[in-house]
């Protein structure tokens, strides 16, 4: 039986979710990445959510589409957290997604034949709740 | 205006390029009621939860600023714009919160 689109998404926000708490990019307690839009993430950063992006029914198999929300805090005066550190934060946030998407243990799992990055990723400056922060859209595939 | 609620805010602290839950910065300070802004309801441009806003006023000049969280009766309002305000020859807070209309 073919997967469905939300079996999909959590088994995928799920794996991600491992591999970048593994990489100590995000933390684990409190939770920051996520299988889903969260309304309010209040003060945390970083922030990986997934969203669905809709679904490519094809003759013999189905593309079900995700966006990864990647949100990173810009700079925070009392932290030392500054412009530059945040860029490198985004950075290589994005990296290990883009690594995790290419890793051949991650490309033909259970539940998709394959999984990739469909186009170029969008960065945006962002306020949230007030707070100024980074927001990178990775639109992903997975074919199942 | 009547001041006659009270409140606390939260802020998070970078730690290793994390930031996790905030955590109390300032209590007891004493607010007016949180009234709305405007009668209608927006999407939150970030994850697109439907959102009002409501505005208050806090007495003095607590250390708050945009990004840190309102509490208040135990629920946590993301402060969107703080601005000094100047009446009858006191200094009070105007705060711009997002009520955001979803479980939290």
């Amino acid at each position: 039986m073919t997967p469905s689109r939300d079996e999909v998404r959590i088994e995928f926000g799920k794996q991600l979710r491992l591999a970048l708490e593994a990489s100590g990019l995000v933390s684990s307690d409190p939770q920051q990445v996520f299988d889903h839009l969260v309304a309010d993430f209040g003060a945390l950063s970083p922030v990986v959510m997934l969203a669905p992006g809709g679904t490519d029914p094809q003759p013999v198999s189905m593309g079900y589409l995700y966006d990864v929300h990647v949100y990173v805090l810009y700079a925070d005066e009392d932290s030392k957290w500054t412009p530059d550190k945040s860029q490198t934060r985004l950075d290589r946030i994005y990296n290990a997604i883009a690594t995790w998407l290419r890793d051949p243990v991650n490309k033909n799992r259970l539940l998709w034949k394959s999984i990739k990055q469909t186009a170029p990723s969008i960065v945006i400056p962002e306020a949230v709740g007030g707070a100024g922060y980074w927001h990178e859209i990775i639109p992903v595939r997975a074919e199942v | 205006m009547i001041f006659s609620g009270t409140a606390m805010a939260k802020r998070g602290a970078m730690v290793n390029g994390v930031r996790g839950a905030a955590s109390i910065h300032v209590t007891d300070m004493v607010i007016s009621a949180l009234d709305p802004v405007t009668p209608e309801i927006a999407a939150r441009v970030s994850t697109k939860a439907p959102t009002e806003l409501l505005q208050v006023y806090v007495e003095g000049s607590p250390d708050l600023r945009e990004g840190d969280m309102l509490v208040v009766n135990d629920r946590d309002y993301p402060i969107r714009s703080c601005a000094e305000w100047d009446w009858r020859g006191s200094r009070f807070l105007h705060l711009v919160v997002e009520d955001i209309k979803a479980p939290q």
